[in-house]
């Protein structure tokens, strides 16, 4: 009995997708997994699609939440450091992360802060980001502008 | 028009020119791609070896230089790499361990940022990361290094350069190599036309000789150039047509002859019947001998019929069944036969056979081969004259001879004795009943049993035969 109704609202989730539900398509920034960096940026762009409903900055952070879909992909933010609110103080958006975030470090904690500054700096009205855990301040405010993504050095047109 | 242009499109490319040149062309084409593209790749792989064992090493003596520092600050970082003196790079790079820009040659200002290149995040994760490239006329190339203090990765360094030396000695290389190319494949092009175009025109005109000896001019010859197998083709062509014009040439004198031979009787035997037809009252001592020569003539005409279908069964190849057959003994039974004829002409034939002459034959042949030679040698004798008939083993072979006493035959004759309708003295040979065909069936039934016939005169007066027949098994030595 108890499978039939799962089974019942599992058609009914899939009939309301295919009724068009609507999406919103979201670019969000992934890290670069290990074996396919080479040369270039060790981060990169992703769009995905969530759910339509959401305001912009919700829908960012939902979209930092989920998995890459992109094999040469990865999600810079563990399962126990996934965002899980936010506050925008003027242009600065205050994001709140889950406790793991903390315990990023090194190159994981830089990818990590990129990506989140990045997809939410793509939103209107925001222009930098903290990220909080707790109430605790992890990483102080930071801009697109603090990233360099590329070396462009000895490359002519 | 059109379908005209058509059939002359088809005809070249299914030339043998046209499909030998191509195959030259792309032979030619794939040396050539192979010989621009190889080197130019073999250098520049030499080059990006090169540079990453500098690079690297070099990324390593500043890694090690800051391994020393207690602290990495921009300010100790800057003294150490302007130390080491690099200058040869369009950018130093180093970082701490979250990959802040401590110190940077390229963009003073980018020093408190961040940068997440992907050869810096891997030389942060540990990696010695070199990276290379030859576009835009430069050998780009990047290394990083992670920066250890006990085993802990405290920051990276990276380097860039910027090579158009190198870059511009391989693209030196390259375009002489394709000038040297376009030059190459020029002339083989014109080579190609030129060796191709000679050896088909050789191959048209043995074509064309080909369809004028088809059309029957069997006197047409090639002049073969050069010395190879196409040469080699020339002259066996001219050696078959050789053979073809012999060959129809003795085809029209045996018809000739044949048909000369025939006539002769029969105009005999019809005007010996006219003649009795158109007498009246012609006595019957006359008619009979009239009949008798019309017997004798249709004799004659038999034995020609009899023996041209021999020499044709012969030249188509049929053979009777080979047995063991004692030449000394068929001599003998053959030799009975011709006693009559011998005793009529007063000539004396003997025979001398020795043991064992067994050769492997058709017995059909062999009796024919002793009875022709036998019975011309008594044929063209002289009264009182004799024949010796002698058999004997000699080395591998069994020997028959047949020497007579006769009026013997002309030098001159004897190269066409063997010829068929060939005769010494027509006269004679007819009046005598010879039909020219005995010594033509001879020559070819030994021939079949891989044996030789000679002529030549006998000391003393007369001709002698010799006939060298392989042994057989059964020959006792």
């Amino acid at each position: 009995m108890k499978k039939a109704l799962v089974f019942l609202l599992a058609a009914l989730a899939l009939m309301l997708g295919g009724c068009g539900m609507d999406m919103q398509e979201v670019t969000v920034w992934r890290a670069v997994a290990d074996f396919a960096l080479g040369s270039g940026p060790a981060v990169t762009a992703e769009v995905v699609r969530v759910d339509g409903a959401l305001g912009a900055i919700d829908a960012a952070a939902e979209a930092l939440n989920t998995d890459p879909g992109d094999a040469e992909l990865s999600n810079p933010l563990p399962e126990d450091a996934a965002v899980l609110g936010w506050e925008l103080a003027g242009s600065e958006l205050r994001c709140s992360v889950a406790s793991g975030y903390a315990a990023l470090t090194g190159r994981e904690r830089t990818t990590a802060d990129c990506c989140i500054t990045l997809t939410f700096c793509a939103v209107e009205g925001v222009e930098s980001v903290s990220i909080y855990s707790g109430g605790v301040m992890l990483s102080a405010a930071m801009e697109p502008e603090d990233f360099i993504l590329a070396d462009s050095s000895g490359i002519t047109e | 028009m059109r379908p005209a242009r058509e059939k002359q499109r088809r005809k070249l490319t299914q030339s043998v020119q046209f499909k030998l040149a191509l195959a030259f062309f792309a032979l030619i084409a794939a040396l050539l791609i192979l010989l621009n593209t190889y080197p130019v790749s073999a250098s520049r792989d030499i080059v990006f070896s090169e540079k990453e064992s500098s690079m690297l090493e070099q990324a390593g003596v500043i890694s090690a230089s800051l391994s020393g520092l207690d602290t990495l600050s921009g300010d100790g970082v800057a003294q150490i790499v302007e130390l080491l003196g690099l200058t040869d790079f369009e950018r130093v790079m180093v970082t701490d361990a979250s990959g802040r820009v401590l110190y940077d040659t390229a963009s003073p200002s980018a020093e408190g940022r961040t940068a997440l290149f992907a050869e810096l995040m891997r030389a942060l994760g540990s990696e010695r990361v070199f990276w290379s490239e030859f576009a835009g006329g430069a050998f780009l190339s990047r290394a990083a290094m992670p920066v250890t203090r006990g085993g802990t990765v405290v920051g990276a360094v990276y380097i860039c350069e910027r090579d158009t030396t190198q870059a511009d000695i391989i693209l030196a290389f390259r375009d002489r190599l394709g000038t040297v190319s376009a030059i190459a494949f020029a002339m083989a092009f014109a080579l190609t036309v030129v060796f191709t175009r000679r050896f088909t025109v050789r191959i048209t005109r043995l074509s064309e000789a080909v369809r004028t000896v088809r059309g029957g001019d069997y006197a047409y010859r090639l002049s073969p150039e050069g010395d190879d197998e196409l040469t080699e083709l020339c002259r066996d062509f001219n050696s078959m047509t050789e053979t073809l014009e012999k060959t129809e040439e003795q085809r029209r004198r045996f018809v000739s002859d044949a048909s000369h031979e025939l006539k002769t009787p029969l105009a005999a035997i019809r005007l010996l019947a006219d003649s009795i037809t158109g007498t009246e009252n012609m006595d019957p001592g006359t008619v009979r001998e009239f009949v008798q020569d019309i017997s004798s003539e249709a004799e004659r005409l038999q034995r020609t019929t009899e023996k041209l279908l021999n020499l044709s069964r012969r030249d188509d190849g049929a053979r009777g069944e080979l047995t063991d057959v004692d030449v000394g003994e068929t001599a003998e039974s053959t030799l009975r036969l011709l006693e009559p004829l011998a005793a009529k002409t007063g000539v004396t034939i003997s025979l001398e056979a020795g043991p064992g002459c067994i050769i492997s034959a058709p017995r059909d042949d062999v009796y024919q081969i002793i009875f022709n030679l036998a019975e011309n040698a008594v044929k063209y004798n002289v009264p009182g004259g004799s024949v010796l008939v002698s058999v004997r083993r000699s080395a591998g072979a069994v020997e028959l001879r047949v020497e007579d006493t006769g009026i013997g035959i002309p030098e001159k004759d004897l190269p066409n004795i063997f010829s068929r309708f060939y005769r010494v003295d027509k006269a004679r040979s007819r009046e005598r009943g010879g039909s020219g065909l005995g010594l033509s069936i001879v020559h070819d039934a030994v021939s079949a049993l891989g044996g030789s016939v000679t002529v030549g005169a006998r000391e003393g007066g007369g001709t002698r035969f010799t006939v060298r027949f392989p042994a057989g098994k059964g020959a006792e030595e």
